[in-house]
Parts: structure tokens; C-alpha cells; sequence
């Protein structure tokens, strides 16, 4: 990325995988703490567990009750954040360089073990029911195209169904789901822990070598194949949403394998069509037609890049305008999509788009923090950071004819649709 | 707190720097900053012009939100799709928008293409055409998202926020009506934008791996032409406290399954004496995730997910604000333990713990925010727009360590007062109305 940058990345012998970043300039550090486990492997009748859990993180341990994390890392000037991811969880902080000690024994301390106090559970449980609320039973469109839309996409349970769960499921979790979650996963040998930071990379490994050497690893978990291939009939659910005042659609494909020839072509494609007032899809859906007011979406939304297990899916999001049918959306959509079939992309448009998601990539780790979890993302799926250093050269490397491949999985026949129309029909004419 | 056996001590602090800022006025007026550096090869530039929605009269609320969406329509010689695909180019996208005290253009792209982004910045700025077919397609489109934005309750509750604090005052407008959106021509855009958007009510920032001389070079070859046309808007008079009359305002929502609360007061200028220990005070009260609040309504009491408070300064006096989105039984009581929490902050000082902690976290947020990129950017042009010089970073660590414990519970007493606070309650009004009447809740509006 830039000749400052200088990457280590080492293994300790409990399997925790350990990448520093050093770059000289801001005194803040990034530290991600990554577990490689998210809301797809969680347990079957315990939907919203794998975030549910990423909550109790954050309760305490024998060692540091609870508000003492949370406490310790405010008052040494940092701030912290976690998320479910579809497979990885990832716990993040940025602080000024003085705390990285504080932040890595802290890291530690909740790797060795939780207090699993059945209050903090119950008190979670509330929080999670509220962020629920929230973001989803509240919100005019119940953020569908994380909700819904899996679900009409996808076969296998793992990849359809709710990540942020039902409120049965959140309820019937115990602290004993919540010890063997632990042991299962939040395990050394299931983590990559990446600094990013104005600091020498042996003094950081040193370091992280004294604070979480001594844990003890657990069992590799198991991974089943997660791969589906494209649907071989369409899928559409419509339904009215009592909150919602204009209509909005999404769209979903399932995706090839990541390492596959055509993962980076649809990631490029998904940019064509989406990112910014000159896509596609901007210039033909909002504005050169009457037909939408919004559209947002790309390749694996959820996790970024091209990291991802088994499949993923391609996602097209359109806030549309009152009056207009949902056909008239799926029809120019469709037509977008064929022309690129048919006739490619025009090479100054594609050496456009590919500078935009450089320019993206940078912005991406242009914070400490950001870095350090790009980083952490990368190694967790590859056991090293290359993939993400490698990945401007991949985009670089797409031919227009790559492009015309990729249109072909966007096909109709494959497409999941979730349609959110305000309650009432007025807006949804007979199609 | 004890803190845990084998926790590592802190190592000292290092105090807040001010970043190296290159700046300049062209003879126009226009303020020109620069802040290279090294890193990601990016670079993020924006052109902030003081005004805003403020500079929108009552006839026609909203114009200025308007007036910065059909900037992006054309040129003398760009077609806004041309616009478009220029950004593109730099690998950004150009982005324009307004808010209560500034209309601003901001794009960001590869380093090398500074030139470029400047180029298409001063173009837009100084010969948008506001083509007819550009502006209608603009009106259609705000009138449909503020469709859409009437859905989502934490729109609705800022915007009688905003009228009940500041009423008449410019600030009480935070969006456009059907009607006012109707009324808009390109010839009205054309004369405001005129009149608005000129050089001395302006700063160009640059932020990212460039060097400054040229960048100040070439911004003088683009801009050092621009004039404003037409009469200047009047300066904004300082807001005032609103008279005691409908100071809890209920709107309803049916079928929400949550209450969205919005409760406070006007805050003080950002010069004023109160300043510093006003933000000690909120970073202790609601401002952290070790706040007083987020610890009690979702730590303690599970109500919320993410509630919170801070204070938002602006030119002419912002907000004092506390937030919370709570599920429909608990409506009364989480407001009740807000009050409880404002009453609070008056009238007992702060543990000495308490202090240091807010103090740190907020100096250490401040540091991460000030990472270079667009962070550093939107708080040099936070400044600006309130008159402060960039020093005013490398002075932050000074202006806190002189607040006492006395001082934050002074300022809290002034603009935590439950008895002044304005409350707004979005939320299925025959679900929380009557539980809501014994904390000041009248008629619904």
C-alpha cells in the first residue's frame, strides 16, 4: 500500500495468529481481537446466540468484574466496539499508544475466561431485544435485506436464517449455552489478534507473547461446506409494513466460492452497478428514469471484500417511488445487467470504477483501527495478510470480458426478492 | 473502582498536538488549509461555506438542503452525469449537503488526483447551471425522501426538536415541506446560489498525502476568480431561550413498538467561559459508554440499546441533548431516570475517578477522530465555522485540566435543568400518554 508500511505476522504455539502493523505517524493504535466463528454457525435452535454472546464479552471475568472493562478502557482514553459478522466476530479498540499494555492484558484477561453470571445474561437479553427493536421492529423496513432476504435466498440453514434471532430463541439461552459456546470457539487457536499502530513489531509480538502465550488452546472446530449453487427458479416475497411510507426492494444471488475465478468480477461488477452518483444503476434507476429514489448494495455487504465461507450473496437494494410497480424495478435492473452482458463495459468507464474501489481500499485502512481489522479479517480466512495487500492487483486484473462472465450469474432465474410496501397497496399497482 | 490485580499501569499521556496546517486567504476572501501528511495515498477535499439551512427564510424552509443537491446537476461545461464520472475518476464521489450552519461540497480520491477534485470542486461551486430538467428531477426526488424520512421516528423527533427549542429562530428548521420543495425554480437556485455561496464566506480544505504549496498554488489559479453575486445574507442572530409553553410535545406513531425520547436544553457559544467544563460534564453524564446514563438505562435497567447525550455546538448556540429509543412499557420510567440523572449532575459533584476518566476518554476520542482523513477534516471545519483557529486542538488538554468538580456541576445546574429541558416523545401515543402525564406530558400536538 505505501513503503512505510511494515507487516509481522507470527503464530504462537497455542495457534493464536498474531499480525503487526507498524507505521509511523498517529499515536493511536487499532487492536482487533478476531474470532473466527459468526451468527452462520451458531446453534441451530438458538438464533441471535453468536451475537447475543459477542454482548457478554463485555460483562466481566473472575478477574474483572463487570464495568470494569468497559471502565478500564475509557479511562485509559480508548473506545471499544464488537461485531457479528456472518463467520467472524471481531472485538476492536483504538487508544492512544501509552494503553497498548492495559488493552492487550484486557484482550487476554476475557480470552481466558467470562464470569457467565446468569444476570448479566438476563440483562443482555433485554439490550439485544431492544437493539431488535431498534434497527429492526421499529425501522420502517426492518432492515429486510439482512432479515428477509437471506431467508428466501439460501437453502441451508446456516446461510437463511436470522442472525439477529428470535425473541424464543434469545430466551431460551442459558449460561451453560454460553460456557460451551466459549469452549467451542473463543479459543486461541480460533482467533487472530492484529496491532496496528507508530510502534517497533518485535516489542508488540513480545508483548503479546507474554500476555496470551500461557492460554491454553481448545479443539479445532468444524466447518461444513457452506456452499450453495445459484437457484434454479426465482423467489418473491412481498409484504406491507405498517411504518414504511414509500416502497423498497431487495434483490439477492448466491455467489461463487471466494477463491473462484469470478468472485473479483462480481465484487468489480457489484461496484459498477451501485458504488456512487455515477454507477449503473444511479444513472439509469434515479436519474434518468421516474423509477427510484435510492439504491445501495455489492458483493458480500456483510463482510467486505472477498471474505467470506461457501457462498455469499450479491445484494441490490433500491428504495423506489410511490406508483411504480415492483416489476418495472426487477425489468430495469434486468436490462442494466443484459446490456453489460451483451456488450461488456467500455474500458474507460471500468478503469473508472477500478480507481473508485482502490481509492475505497485505501480509505478502509486509512485508520488504525481500520487497518488492524482488515488485517484481522484477511488472516483469518487465508493464515496471512497477503490476500489483502494482493487484492488492488486482483482488481486491477479484470478484463471487460470478466465483466460479461459475471452478468451471467445475476440471472433472473437465480434472484431471491423481498418487497416492503406501505401498508395499505395504494403504491403496489396489479402486475 | 479497585482496579483488576496485574493490570498494566498507564504510561504518560501525550498531550493533543495541532496538526501542521498550511494556510492561506486569497484576495477574494476565501480561506485556504492544508494539512499534508503521509500514509494511505488519499486525499479529502471540501469546501465549506458558512450559511446553510440557517440562510433558508421561513417562506422557504429547506432551500438550502435544495440548492446543495442541484449543485451536482451541471456545469457551464460539466452534465452532472459528467460530474459524476469526474469524481469517479479520482476514485471519490462528489457529496453535498447542508446543515444548520454550512452548506459544504466534500469528495475524497487517490492523492494524485488532487488537482482533478480541486478542479471539479471550484467548477461546481462557481458555474453551477441548475439546468430545468436537473432541478425538476431534484424536487422530485427530495419530495420523496422526505416521504421516507417521515417514517423514520428519529427524524421526526429532531425535527419538533429543533422547533421547540428554537421556535422562530433559523435553527428551528431542520428540513423542507411539500409546499416549500413545490416553490423551488432554478432561477430562485441560481440567485441564492449567487448570493450564498461566495468566496468570503468560504473555506477550501485539503487534508492528505500532497504538498501544500501546490495545492494553495492551484487552488489560487481556480478560486482566485470566484465573486459572489447579489446581496450577502444577513448575519445570524444568537438564538434564545424559548418561552415556557409547550415544552413536552407527544407525537404519535402508530404501531411503534418503541418510544424515541429527545430532552434538552440550548447550549452555551462555544467561546463562552462555560465551554470546557460543559463537555467534562456531558462526557460524565451521558457522553461515554461509562456514563452516567448508559450505564444506568442499559447496564443497569435494560431499557435501551444506545442511549446517550452530548452537546452540539453551532455558530449562533446548539444543543444540550439526551437521546433513548425504549420499548413502549418502559417509556416513563426511562424518561423519569433521565430527570433523575440531570437533577443529579447538579447537585452532587462528580467522584474524582469520574473526572479523570471523562477526561481521558474524551482527549483520547478527540486523538482518534483527529486521525488524518476525513475526521481531521470535518473538525477543522467545525472550528472554523465557530471562529476557532486549528490551535484550538493543541489547546484542548489545557482547557480541561483547569475544570473543577465545582465547575461541572455549576454548568450542569445551568443546562441539565429538568424544570427548562424540552421533551419530545415519539411513539404510539395511546400506548405511553397517560403514563407519560405525571413527568409534564400535555395534549398531544
Amino acid at each position: 500500500m505505501n513503503g512505510a508500511l511494515s507487516l509481522e505476522t507470527r503464530r504462537l504455539p497455542n495457534g493464536l495468529t498474531v499480525v503487526v502493523a507498524g507505521e509511523p505517524g498517529s499515536p493511536v493504535v487499532g487492536l482487533t481481537v478476531l474470532y473466527r466463528i459468526g451468527s452462520r454457525l451458531e446453534p441451530r435452535n438458538r438464533t441471535g446466540f453468536a451475537h447475543l454472546f459477542e454482548h457478554l464479552m463485555f460483562q466481566g471475568t473472575p478477574g474483572a468484574p463487570k464495568g470494569v472493562f468497559d471502565r478500564v478502557c475509557e479511562g485509559s482514553g480508548g473506545t471499544n466496539n464488537g461485531q457479528t459478522r456472518p463467520d467472524v466476530t471481531i472485538y476492536v479498540e483504538s487508544f492512544p499508544s501509552p494503553a497498548l499494555d492495559r488493552f492487550l492484558w484486557l484482550e487476554a484477561d476475557r480470552m481466558k475466561g467470562l464470569a457467565f453470571e446468569p444476570e448479566a445474561l438476563d440483562n443482555q437479553r433485554d439490550v439485544v431485544k431492544e437493539e431488535i427493536r431498534v434497527n429492526v421492529q421499529n425501522d420502517p423496513y426492518g432492515l429486510f435485506e439482512y432479515q428477509e432476504l437471506p431467508k428466501a435466498l439460501f437453502g441451508k440453514w446456516e446461510n437463511s436464517h436470522d442472525g439477529y434471532g428470535d425473541f424464543h430463541d434469545l430466551d431460551a439461552a442459558t449460561i451453560e449455552d454460553v460456557r460451551s459456546f466459549f469452549a467451542a470457539y473463543y479459543r486461541p487457536n480460533n482467533a487472530v489478534l492484529a496491532v496496528a499502530g507508530d510502534l517497533p513489531a518485535e516489542e508488540v509480538l513480545a508483548k503479546v507473547e507474554r500476555f496470551f502465550g500461557a492460554i491454553p488452546p481448545g479443539d479445532t472446530p468444524s466447518r461444513p461446506d457452506l456452499y450453495e449453487p445459484p437457484r434454479s427458479g426465482p423467489a418473491l416475497v412481498v409484504r406491507e409494513s405498517a411504518l414504511a411510507k414509500t416502497p423498497a426492494l431487495g434483490m439477492g444471488w448466491r455467489m461463487p466460492p471466494r477463491t473462484g475465478a469470478d468472485a473479483i468480477p462480481l465484487l468489480v461488477l457489484g461496484e459498477l452497478l451501485h458504488n456512487g452518483r455515477a454507477a449503473r444503476l444511479y444513472r439509469s434507476l434515479v436519474e434518468g428514469s421516474d423509477i427510484a429514489t435510492e439504491v445501495s448494495g455489492g458483493f458480500n455487504p456483510f463482510q467486505g471484500g472477498p471474505w467470506y465461507d461457501g457462498t455469499t450473496l450479491l445484494l441490490s437494494r433500491i428504495a423506489y417511488r410511490r406508483g411504480v410497480a415492483h416489476g418495472r424495478v426487477l425489468e430495469a435492473f434486468d436490462a442494466e445487467v443484459a446490456r453489460i452482458a451483451a456488450g461488456g463495459v467500455p474500458a474507460p468507464e471500468l478503469s473508472r470504477v477500478k480507481t473508485k474501489i482502490r481509492a475505497d481500499w485505501y480509505a478502509g485502512l486509512e485508520s488504525r483501527l481500520g487497518l488492524s481489522a482488515e488485517l484481522a479479517q484477511a488472516t483469518a480466512f487465508d493464515g496471512r495478510p497477503d490476500g489483502l495487500l494482493e487484492f488492488p492487483r486482483r482488481v486491477e486484473a479484470v478484463t471487460p470480458e470478466d465483466l460479461r462472465r459475471a452478468a451471467s450469474w445475476l440471472a433472473p432465474a437465480a434472484r431471491a426478492t423481498v418487497v416492503v410496501t406501505p401498508e395499505g397497496g395504494a403504491t403496489e399497482p396489479a402486475p | 473502582m479497585s482496579l483488576p490485580p496485574g493490570l498494566p499501569p498507564l504510561l504518560p499521556e501525550r498531550p493533543l498536538a495541532t496538526p501542521g496546517v498550511v494556510a492561506a486567504t486569497l484576495p477574494n476572501g476565501l480561506v485556504i488549509e492544508v494539512v499534508p501528511r503521509g500514509g494511505v495515498p488519499l486525499v479529502s477535499v471540501r469546501l465549506v461555506t458558512r450559511g446553510g439551512l440557517s440562510d433558508d427564510s421561513s417562506a422557504e424552509p429547506g432551500l438550502a438542503l435544495l440548492l446543495a443537491e442541484a449543485l451536482k446537476e451541471g456545469t457551464a461545461s460539466r452534465s452532472g452525469e459528467e460530474i459524476a464520472a469526474a469524481a469517479q475518476e479520482a476514485g471519490g464521489d462528489l457529496a453535498s449537503g447542508a446543515g444548520a450552519d454550512a452548506l459544504t461540497l466534500a469528495v475524497s480520491g487517490l492523492a494524485p488526483k488532487a488537482p482533478l477534485l480541486l478542479d471539479l470542486v471550484a467548477d461546481v461551486v462557481r458555474n453551477a447551471s441548475f439546468p430545468a430538467e436537473g432541478v425538476a428531477r431534484a424536487k422530485d426526488l427530495a419530495r420523496e425522501r422526505l416521504e421516507t424520512d417521515e417514517s423514520d421516528p428519529f427524524f421526526v423527533a429532531a425535527r419538533a426538536f429543533a422547533k421547540s427549542l428554537y421556535g422562530s429562530h433559523p435553527y428551528g428548521v431542520l428540513a423542507p415541506t411539500p409546499a416549500s420543495i413545490g416553490a423551488v425554480s432554478p432561477a430562485r437556485l441560481r440567485d441564492e446560489g449567487g448570493r450564498r455561496l461566495r468566496p468570503e464566506r468560504s473555506l477550501l480544505l485539503v487534508v492528505g498525502a500532497v504538498d501544500p504549496d501546490a495545492v494553495v498554488r492551484e487552488a489560487g489559479r481556480l478560486f482566485g476568480g470566484w465573486r459572489g453575486a447579489g446581496e450577502a445574507p444577513p448575519p445570524l442572530r444568537e438564538a434564545k431561550e424559548p418561552p415556557g409553553t409547550g415544552r413536552f410535545v407527544i407525537l404519535d406513531r402508530p404501531g411503534s413498538v418503541q418510544t424515541t425520547l429527545l430532552v434538552g436544553l440550548l447550549a452555551p457559544l462555544r467561546t463562552s467561559n462555560d465551554a470546557a467544563a460543559l463537555e467534562l460534564a456531558m462526557t460524565i453524564y451521558g457522553g461515554a459508554f461509562t456514563s452516567r446514563l448508559v450505564q444506568n438505562l442499559r447496564e443497569e435497567k435494560g431499557y435501551t440499546y444506545s442511549p446517550g447525550a452530548g452537546v452540539r455546538w453551532l455558530a449562533a448556540r446548539g444543543t444540550v441533548r439526551s437521546r433513548a429509543a425504549v420499548r413502549n412499557e418502559v417509556t416513563a420510567a426511562a424518561l423519569g431516570e433521565i430527570f433523575r440523572e440531570m437533577e443529579r449532575m447538579g447537585t452532587t459533584e462528580p467522584e474524582n475517578e469520574e473526572m479523570e476518566r471523562a477526561r481521558r476518554v474524551f482527549l483520547g476520542t478527540k486523538a482518534i477522530a483527529l486521525q488524518p482523513g476525513p475526521g481531521l477534516a470535518d473538525e477543522l471545519a467545525r472550528l472554523w465555522l465557530l471562529g476557532l483557529p486549528p490551535s484550538e486542538i493543541g489547546a484542548t488538554s489545557e482547557r480541561l485540566a483547569a475544570v473543577t468538580k465545582g465547575d461541572v456541576a455549576r454548568v450542569s445546574r445551568e443546562y441539565l435543568s429538568v424544570s427548562r429541558a424540552r421533551v419530545v416523545a415519539v411513539g404510539e401515543a395511546k400506548a405511553i400518554r397517560e403514563a407519560l402525564t405525571p413527568l409534564g406530558a400535555g395534549d398531544p400536538a
